[in-house]
């Protein structure tokens, strides 16, 4: 009895040492020495550290909390991690901040742990935000002004990356036009649909690539139909698509939005009219005779009648597996399903082209900005320009003109180990938008012999020597997957610059202009409402359910509070852009 | 001895191999695929060619996880918890099913008071946001503790035992206890030992639910470093979806396309799994073989 | 002075009863009835920004909303629907099991099958979904190559709204069926094997001996079983539903924890996603009340 008695005290007896260890651990990295921090990184800092002991004297190190959103693909090298590598140390040496992620996760889990620290109230001097909170904390006065810390401390560099698109993005971060944040700044242009059409499949029966709606569903007819492949089963494709009509952040491969751009239609457009009222592109006339086009298409058997149960997964299996010999999908097609396609059969090959019309006006795709996060400042932190400084080192390392193969191999992909240490940044900030075409372009006149490897980019340069190696051993695709990767990417023949330039020139984009955190009326109703699409788009192409039912369901739409919806979208473009 | 079995019964024995074989195979193909699946080369994976048996055979997949010590750091964490986990459990899972059990309400008054207590923790729940607060001021956030003590006493588990423990004939205790022994000695060395069935029931219970157990480690773990095992192949493995990287970040990496395709959570899903699975067997023993209680009637 | 000598002879003899719940009765107290404060959110608008008790009370409201979404309704109905179906798949298949596995002779075989059978437990619906998309395949999947050989015509038993919910069903039962024999297996081996010997004498063959020894034998379990498991009425399983829908046949397979997912509710709304926790609870210990009180009333057994 006595036995069980002291078993039960020790067991409450260790719980409460538990808290007390903890409840010391606590107060030492909280507190204002570095003590805390210092047990976490190792001997690397330690040794900095203790050259800089005066640290409440004003010089020194400043130390800073961060929170923040990971990529999900960390990899540390040696006794790294995430408080300890290459540019933990660059903070430390070169800017004299002690960085210290205290909390870090990947995907939906960071929200997930962001709430929590929201609620706890703990939340840390600098942090990721994506949009929703963002601009709750702005609004509840949470964060901090960074309106003069960008003016003095951003370099030139940064600016110029983060202004780009002229400001556009960099508005949604301000409140009565001060700045509470930086966006992560998204490559809009990228996010607009190619047609992706397997050639050789084209040259094994004779045909040109489709310029129109007819000629498309000509192609997918034959692609269908007369055994592209030569092998005399009945197993291919006409055009590939999957499950998801109505998503949040696109699908590809086998996205609809370039086949219902032929319509004039988008299924998650925000588009501003001739008036300049934005208006939801999902309920357009347009969209049901691209639904019902597509119903005729699934009749013909052009269609996968599994495609409403796969996912871009499962129709990536399909294309890898050469069923598929057409789909829409982004710019990095290559990467993915066509590249495994090439390995699985050398004698397959990819090219994209612009999307068709089916109408006498010519086919616009859409773009959607899509900020992933945003950095900001504890409204409580003593040193908000920390955020800025940090900022700025990822653009003076990888983005800078100035920097050198070995700054990359150290700050960016090590080519040796393929370990990307630029994810290890706290802020990194890519100037997708015309990175692509920058880097196309020196490629190009590099490989015309304008320029030379050493005068471009070397970012640029390290693609090039792919690039020039296979086009210089024969263009073997089977031999060598990669080369063809970056060739049709962002090389001759590359889809960013054969066709998103061509877009933009000739103006054929479209923006999708809402990208602000939900509204009141969608985080209430919108659940509803895009299922209630989703499952009309789908009923509709599969025949279930007439095409002239897609009436009742605009009509649904707006009553079930689209109409509210539509209001508070043009309320916040007018508050950010108008003014 | 052995009676001679009737054609019925050798018509039974024969279906029912049959239909427990066909049973077993089906269940065992899902894994064999996945480990299939985990051998093979990558561009074989993205066209969904491998079925049973791995197509161009690649260990890349076992390579890239095993050479990130992140899988080790977890694994230990994990191997931490379940240890740990296990003996606090089951300590508290007999202290409190062993009273629980006495539904003589001469014997213990209080019995249902206690139940109903414990009862409706299991159908209620205070929700996440209170749970982490409480563990966040006990400042349990990032140590081990806050992966025990907040399910110490997984109330389905008592139930089993509770069940067991009253199943028992009530002889043997009754004689124990005329005998002078109390009821602490009577639960140690009476019940105890009877109970090896339930005991090592509950146990793999226990085992596996801290094995799998993902969530927790999210919540309370601030840093991935900190993460079990399930959490880190949840949170970082499975959710992350490949088509959610950027064609720049390709164009940087193309290593990155390789890492996050079906083979390395495949392999990974093997990796986390097959350690806890080689419990069962060792289990398995104990509720196998019965335990010859001996000619007690009640 | 008698009685209280008797009340306190009372609690010395119960004192050891005491002792032995005290430390589950403090961590229980900390870390479940100290977060039922929380239970309030159900009836606030909670935003994280405000403390615990700054919120602002709507009484009803969350609920209000939440019925008074489109179509929920029928999402309560798929969830009853599909969670009713593997209630009892899971209750019944898993004793039957048990009693096969029990009347093996052969060691090996039986503690094979037994190890493979519980192995599908081990993988997560995300991997397991995949799989089953193949191998359910109307064009080529195996399942439908097996109903094609026998005459029958191909189903699609992912992508058809009116099969969907038993294919959501029977896989569920499939994966957990090893898992939930366990408990069985071990009351089976905690059978007395006298009763088994008089049986014997009595004449019973081994179906008999099933019918009056086993089964009656294990009965509180399987009682314990059906009692706990009535309050998963509204269990339809999240994980399962979400990997395996797609909107074809969201009217039959959207259920509640799908349904609040889609709203955003895991992430931040907490309000709701307390609402709905309740709302499940409170149905679920009333059917639990319900069949706690059947159990004693039909079988005379009080399971807790």
């Amino acid at each position: 009895m006595k036995s069980k008695k002291i078993l039960a005290l020790l067991l409450t007896g260790a719980m409460v040492m538990s808290v007390a260890a903890c409840g010391k651990n606590e107060q030492t990295s909280g507190g204002d020495s570095n003590a805390g921090g210092q047990e976490e990184t190792g001997a690397q800092t330690a040794e900095t550290e203790s050259g800089s002991d005066s640290n409440a004297g004003g010089g020194g190190l400043t130390e800073v909390t961060y929170m923040h959103k990971l990529n999900g693909t960390e990899k540390y090298v040696g006794n790294g991690d995430i408080n300890n590598n290459v540019y933990t140390r660059c903070y430390e040496d070169e800017l004299g901040i002690k960085l210290n992620f205290t909390v870090a996760a990947a995907g939906d889990d960071y929200t997930q742990k962001l709430t929590m620290a929201i609620a706890s109230n703990d939340l840390p001097d600098l942090m990721d935000l994506p949009a929703e909170e963002f601009s709750e904390l702005a609004n509840a006065g949470m964060l901090a002004d960074i309106t003069d810390s960008y003016d003095t401390y951003a370099s030139d560099l940064l600016k110029q990356t983060i202004e780009v698109d002229g400001g556009i993005q960099l508005a949604s971060a301000k409140v009565d036009g001060r700045l509470y944040g930086i966006p992560q700044l998204s490559a809009a242009d990228g996010t607009c649909d190619l047609l992706w059409i397997r050639t050789d499949w084209l040259e094994n029966l004779g045909l040109k690539a489709p310029t129109t709606m007819d000629e498309l569903i000509e192609v997918a007819r034959a692609f269908r139909y007369d055994d592209p492949d030569g092998n005399g089963v009945d197993d291919t494709w006409g055009i590939g698509f999957q499950k998801d009509i109505v998503t949040e952040d696109g699908a590809s491969p086998g996205s609809f939005e370039g086949f219902f751009a032929a319509y004039g239609a988008y299924a998650r457009a925000w588009v501003k009219d001739e008036s300049g009222k934005v208006t939801y592109s999902g309920i357009n006339e347009g969209m049901k005779d691209a639904l019902a086009q597509l119903n005729q298409m699934y009749q013909d058997g052009l269609i996968d009648p599994e495609f409403g149960v796969k996912d871009t997964v499962k129709l990536s299996e399909d294309i890898a597996a050469g069923k598929v010999g057409m789909f829409y999908g982004l710019e990095g097609m290559p990467w993915g399903a066509c590249k495994s396609n090439i390995e699985n059969n050398p004698d397959a090959d990819w090219q994209c082209y612009p999307i068709v019309s089916a109408t006498s006006e010519p086919a616009k795709p859409i773009t959607y900005v899509r900020i992933s996060r945003y950095y900001a400042a504890n409204a409580n932190c003593e040193n908000p320009e920390a955020l800025i400084k940090i900022a700025n080192v990822f653009q003076d390392k990888i983005n800078s003109l100035e920097s050198t193969e070995e700054t990359l191999n150290t700050f960016g992909v090590d080519p040796a180990t393929g370990i990307n240490f630029a994810e290890y940044a706290a802020f990194a900030m890519d100037p997708a938008i015309q990175k692509c075409n920058t880097y196309y372009a020196e490629i190009k006149s590099t490989l015309e012999g304008e320029t030379t490897v050493e005068e471009i980019h070397p970012e640029a340069a390290r693609y090039y020597k792919v690039i020039k190696n296979f086009i210089d051993n024969g263009m073997d695709k089977g031999q060598d997957s990669l080369g063809w990767n970056y060739y049709k990417f962002i090389g001759p023949e590359g889809s960013w610059n054969t066709i998103i330039n061509d877009y933009k020139a000739n103006d054929k984009l479209v923006q999708s202009v809402f990208f602000g955190a939900p509204t009141p009326t969608m985080s209430t109703n919108l659940s509803a409402l895009n299922k209630m699409q989703a499952e009309t788009c789908v009923n509709i192409i599969m025949g279930s359910q007439p095409a002239d039912s897609f009436d009742e369901f605009v009509s649904n739409w707006k009553s079930l509070g689209g109409d509210t919806i539509t209001e508070e979208v043009n309320e916040w473009y007018n508050t950010t852009f108008g003014n | 001895m052995k009676v001679k079995e009737s054609f019925s019964r050798k018509v039974f024995n024969v279906i029912n191999y049959i239909i427990l074989g066909l049973l077993g195979l089906s269940c065992l193909l899902p894994l064999i695929n996945l480990f299939a699946i985990s051998f093979s080369e990558r561009a074989m994976v993205d066209a969904n060619a491998v079925t049973f048996w791995p197509k161009g055979f690649s260990t890349a997949a076992y390579e890239y996880i095993l050479s990130n010590k992140q899988y080790y750091q977890s694994f230990a964490i994990t191997i931490g918890r379940v240890l740990l986990g296990w003996i606090v459990n089951l300590v508290l899972i007999v202290l409190v099913a062993y009273p629980l059990s006495k539904d003589d309400p001469r014997i213990f008054k209080c019995r249902k008071y206690y139940t109903w207590f414990f009862l409706i923790t299991m159908v209620f729940n205070g929700g996440l946001i209170p749970t982490y607060l409480v563990v966040s001021k006990l400042h349990m956030i990032n140590s081990f503790w806050a992966l025990i003590l907040p399910e110490a006493m997984p109330m389905f588990c008592v139930l089993i035992t509770m069940n067991f423990f009253r199943g028992l004939p009530k002889a043997i205790e009754e004689a124990a206890l005329v005998d002078g022994a109390n009821w602490f000695v009577t639960m140690v060395q009476i019940y105890l030992p009877l109970s090896k069935p339930s005991l090592a029931t509950v146990s793999l219970f226990i085992i596996v639910n801290h094995w799998n157990a993902w969530f927790d480690g999210l919540i309370y773990m601030n840093l991935p470093e900190k993460y079990p095992l399930m959490t880190y192949l949840q949170s970082v493995v499975l959710k992350f979806d490949v088509t959610k990287i950027t064609s720049e970040q390709l164009m940087l990496n193309p290593k990155l396309a390789e890492v996050t395709g079906r083979g390395i959570k495949g392999a990974l899903i093997l990796l986390c799994t097959v350690p806890i699975l080689m419990i069962y067997p060792f289990l398995q023993r104990y509720f196998v073989s019965g335990v010859v209680m001996g000619s007690v009637k009640e | 002075m008698n009685v209280k000598e008797k009340k306190k002879s009372w609690f010395r003899k119960e004192l050891p009863f005491h002792l032995m719940l005290f430390p589950a009765v403090i961590l229980t107290f900390i870390f479940k009835y100290i977060p039922f404060i929380g239970i309030s959110m159900a009836f606030e608008s909670y935003t994280p920004l405000k403390g615990m008790f700054d919120q602002k009370w709507v009484g009803m409201e969350n609920y209000r909303y939440l019925f008074s979404l489109p179509g929920f309704g029928s999402v309560i109905w798929n969830t009853i629907f599909i969670a009713v179906m593997k209630m009892v798949g899971n209750l019944v298949f898993p004793v039957l099991i048990a009693l096969l596995l029990n009347e093996v002779r052969g060691r090996h075989y039986k503690k094979t099958v037994q190890t493979v059978l519980y192995l599908p437990h081990f993988i997560s619906w995300a991997a397991l979904a995949g799989i089953f998309i193949d191998i359910l395949s109307p064009s080529g999947g195996i399942v439908n190559q097996i109903l094609n050989s026998l005459g029958m015509d191909s189903v699609f038993f992912l992508g058809d709204s009116k099969v969907f919910p038993y294919t959501v069903a029977v896989t569920d039962i499939w994966k957990e069926l090893g898992w939930g024999t366990i408990v069985y297996l071990a009351a089976i081996t905690g059978i007395d094997p006298t009763y088994y010997e008089a049986a014997k004498i009595d004449g019973a063959n081994r179906f008999k001996q099933v019918l009056y020894v086993t089964i009656p034998s294990i009965l509180p379990m399987i009682l314990l079983m059906m009692v706990l498991s009535v309050g998963n009425v509204l269990q339809a399983g999240f994980e399962q539903v979400f990997n395996l829908y797609s909107p074809q046949v969201y009217s039959t397979g959207d259920i509640i924890d799908t349904y609040v997912y889609r709203i955003g509710v895991i992430e931040a709304k907490f309000d709701l996603a307390t609402a709905v926790g309740l709302f499940k609870s409170a149905i679920s210990f009333v059917l639990i009340m319900i069949g706690y009180k059947l159990a004693d009333k039909l079988a005379g057994y009080k399971v807790f």
